[in-house]
């Protein structure tokens, strides 16, 4: 149930309090400001007044700088450079009065060249400088940072008119001043009190002496404490002995030592903060610019916290009465929604129980059309991808880290269409698995728009041993379709030459006999004429066979074949179908880019032939066959035609463990017919064919057996560099 | 005038060839096979061969290797009507073996008897 009033009174409230403590704020903060500007602008007046009775007073310049400086801090430049000038003609033992509260490089332009108007050359910034300890001109440049916030006036001679008081009554003075004039260091002085402050308030005296290029004089600053130091200082009755002086501007303390005894650098660094231990008591104090306005400004600032957390305060309450009543009146719904969603909840898990049981990979994706995640998956597409339930819950299946390189985009365009129009989607793809491998799978799957996140659901149908079975039934119907070929290219020889054999032998009496006939008839012009006919029929009817033959002879053609494409394609029909008795060692073929003088076809019978042989030798028994395949010398007296023997030559053999042949067999294995084979199971052909192939080829066949000890047939070819004839 | 040994399984083949070289006026012997060739050569001395190549039994390859053996300069002539197993061609292989001439089947009649007078000139 929503609770439309207070929901709108929670923000509201809060806003409304807000908005009004910044309008108060603001309001006090001007009303403050204007009020402090205007105290600021009374003590100011005060002090102009008071600067100028010193002035007419003649009171000396330790009065005077004192006053100046505490004034620096309400006056502008401007003022101050009036001050200043209007000082310097009452007090004739005056070099300069200086004051250096923010030095910048145009402030040092502005003064200098105010001064050099007024006719005051003796105006001028110094700077102490460190190496030297002499008080140089201040070479300021463009954005250089701020000097340490020092008043002090250059006195010709440190009398008692220049400066007010006599320094000299005072031995410890008198030593400070030695010490200033024989080092030309600065010192500083034990706290005094200045005879015309009114207030009594704790100053130290910063002296040195300048001896430079031939200027000699006293250059002394007075630098005032703050008021609750000087308590310290003076109700405690302390000597500067007990009192120390730190600069803790930087990360490193400096010590600036007070004793008369002592040298005492100020100038070191612009230092803002000074820490000063009197005894056990320490103060921090800090150096720089009255900000006027801050502190209205900060009381501006906590009238904006009090309104802040006032406005939180009436958020919090006004969103818990918001929050308590909507418990209380959705507490029924609420109860209900937590059995209902318990039970779904439940159902779910018997749900991803049986996903888990599915012998199939199943993801569940969430996401929209450039990054969906995984949300779901079952044990068996953890198992089968090889990745765990952590590893894949959240990762973005756009990244397709399963699918290959090379099948990413058509496999992403697929599933883009099946999103776009709201259809299954069914493909078969090669996946990479966590271990690096890569199986095929069957991927189905779907996604579901609801506005612009999709939910998809995808099935992994790991498919690869079908694919590979598959594979390997094309792998055999190819061999097999290139053996039946070429059988039937064998065949069909085989039957076109039994064809031309016979019908040869029957033309032959034909042509003969004619011939005879002609010449008993030779008186008689008809019978003549009739036999020439039949003589010309006859030839007719030869030179067909012969066109026959040979056509069929260029089936197989006479062409060359590269070793290296042809014996591992022969022997790859030849050992189909090895019976699992007989072990075929191939291992040892010579790689070679010639070419033998038998095509393709032909070496397949040879092979064949050969490796049928070895087969039938062995029989049932446990056997193995080598075949091998080297350069090897031709036998001179079996080179049929000359030159060849200079070729290389090729030795191809099939070598069996199988029964052997006698001697007597040897000698007639290549005849035509010759079989040791039972009637039925052999033609007799197989060697002599063979035989007359190599022989074709320009090579030959050798023969190695002993009866039971198996057999070594070997084809010598010789090899040639190119394929033409 | 030779006196010819012809070894040819085909009925026909051995009656038309026969006629033919007797009415060119040589002596002629018929065999149907290659089957005891040398003795019958041995029995019936000869000037000349002509056998067919493929016969049962006993071939003409057979009986070129024999002859080769036996009679050595004893010339043979092969005819074949043309290889009857793919590829394999069996007067080259004869003439490998050692005929002296091969001839293809049907061989013209003037061909044969130049070859016969040729070989026994």
């Amino acid at each position: 149930m929503k609770q439309p009033g207070l929901s709108r009174l929670e923000w509201l409230v809060p806003l409304v309090i807000i908005g009004l403590t910044f309008f108060a704020a603001l309001d006090h903060y001007s009303r403050a400001k204007a009020l402090e500007d205007a105290a600021d602008q009374r003590t100011l007046q005060a002090l102009k007044t008071r600067i100028e009775l010193a002035l007419d007073n003649r009171r000396g310049i330790v009065d005077a700088t004192a006053d100046v400086m505490y004034a620096s801090e309400f006056v502008s430049y401007k003022e101050f450079a009036q001050l200043a000038l209007r000082l310097l003609p009452r007090s004739p033992d005056l070099h300069a009065i200086q004051w250096i509260p923010e030095l910048r490089f145009q402030d040092l332009l502005l003064y200098r060249e105010q001064a050099r108007r007024a006719g005051f050359h003796g105006f001028e910034f110094k700077q102490l400088d460190l190496d030297t300890f002499a008080l140089k001109p201040v070479e300021a440049k463009e954005g250089d940072p701020f000097i340490a916030p020092i008043v002090y006036a250059e006195p010709r001679h440190l009398t008692a008119s220049a400066m007010g008081f006599d320094l000299n009554s005072s031995p410890a003075r008198k030593r400070l001043l030695d010490l200033a004039k024989s080092t030309e260091r600065v010192v500083i002085s034990e706290p005094i009190r200045l005879v015309e402050d009114t207030q009594d308030r704790a100053s130290f005296l910063l002296t040195t002496y300048v001896n430079h290029k031939g200027t000699k004089g006293w250059a002394m600053g007075v630098w005032r404490v703050p008021e609750f130091i000087d308590d310290a200082l003076f109700d405690l009755g302390l000597s500067n002995k007990e009192l120390v002086l730190q600069d803790i501007t930087g990360k490193k303390p400096i010590n600036l030592y007070p004793y008369f005894e002592r040298d005492a650098v100020l100038h070191d660094h612009d230092y803002s903060q000074v820490r000063i231990k009197v005894m056990n008591r320490e103060w921090l104090m800090k150096l720089g610019k009255h900000d006027a306005g801050s502190f209205a400004a900060l009381q501006a600032l906590a009238i904006v916290v009090l309104g802040l957390v006032l406005a939180f305060a009436s958020w919090y309450a006004l969103r818990n009465a918001r929050l308590r009543q909507a418990t209380e009146s959705e507490a029924l719904d609420l109860s209900l929604q937590l059995q209902t969603e318990a039970l779904i909840n439940e159902q779910l898990e018997v749900f991803k129980g049986y996903l888990d049981a599915a012998p199939i990979s199943v993801g569940i994706l969430e996401g929209d059309r450039h990054s969906r995640r995984y949300t779901y998956v079952n044990d068996q597409m953890c198992e089968t991808f090889g990745y765990s339930r952590d590893q894949l819950i959240g990762l973005d299946a756009t990244l397709n880290m399963f699918v290959l390189d090379e099948e990413r985009d058509a496999f992403n365009r697929l599933v883009w269409a099946s999103m776009d129009n709201d259809e299954n989607f069914v493909t078969t793809a090669q996946m990479r698995l966590g271990d690096g491998s890569s199986r095929y799978f069957e991927l189905a799957g779907r996604y579901r728009r609801e506005g612009e996140k999709l939910f998809g659901t995808l099935f992994y149908y790991d498919i690869t041993e079908r694919v590979k079975y598959e594979q390997a039934q094309a792998e055999l119907l190819e061999y097999e379709r290139k053996l039946s070929q070429s059988r039937k290219l064998q065949a069909m020889g085989n039957l076109l030459g039994g064809m031309a054999h016979s019908l040869n032998n029957q033309l032959q009496p034909i042509l003969v006999l004619l011939s005879l006939l002609k010449r008993r008839h030779a008186d008689d012009a008809k019978s003549t004429e009739y036999i020439h006919k039949m003589e010309d029929a006859a030839s007719a009817a030869t030179d067909i066979l012969q066109r026959t033959l040979a056509t069929s002879r260029s089936e197989h053609g006479h062409n060359r074949a590269k070793v290296n494409d042809a014996v591992p394609n022969a022997l790859s029909i030849a050992l189909l179908g090895m019976p699992p008795n007989i072990k075929v060692n191939a291992s040892n073929m010579l790689s070679s880019e010639s070419y033998i003088s038998l095509d393709q076809v032909d070496l397949e019978v040879v092979l064949l032939n050969l490796v049928n042989n070895a087969k039938d030798a062995i029989g049932s028994a446990q056997g193995v066959i080598d075949i091998s395949s080297y350069l090897c010398e031709p036998d001179a007296d079996r080179v049929s035609k000359p030159g060849l023997a200079e070729q290389p030559w090729l030795c191809l053999c099939v070598k069996d463990n199988g029964m052997g042949m006698s001697v007597d067999q040897l000698s007639r294995v290549l005849d035509p017919f010759f079989t040791t084979k039972p009637v039925g199971q052999g033609t007799g052909l197989g060697l002599s064919e063979t035989q007359g192939l190599v022989s074709r080829a320009g090579g030959y066949i050798t023969i190695n057996s002993e009866e039971g000890e198996g057999a070594e047939i070997c084809l010598h070819l010789p090899l040639f560099e190119t394929d033409d004839d | 005038m030779a006196k010819v040994l012809l070894v040819e399984d085909d009925e026909l083949v051995r009656y038309a060839l026969t006629e033919l070289l007797e009415e060119a006026g040589h002596q002629v012997l018929a065999r149907e096979n290659g089957y005891k060739i040398i003795e019958f050569v041995e029995c019936n001395p000869v000037d000349i061969v002509l056998t067919d190549i493929v016969m049962p039994e006993v071939d003409g390859i057979e009986v070129l290797t024999a002859m080769r053996k036996s009679f050595p300069d004893l010339p043979v002539v092969a005819l074949s009507g043309g290889g009857r197993i793919s590829g394999a061609d069996y007067l080259q292989m004869a003439e490998v073996i050692g005929a002296k001439r091969t001839i293809p089947k049907p061989v013209k009649p003037d061909v044969l008897l130049d070859a016969v007078a040729e070989l026994c000139a």
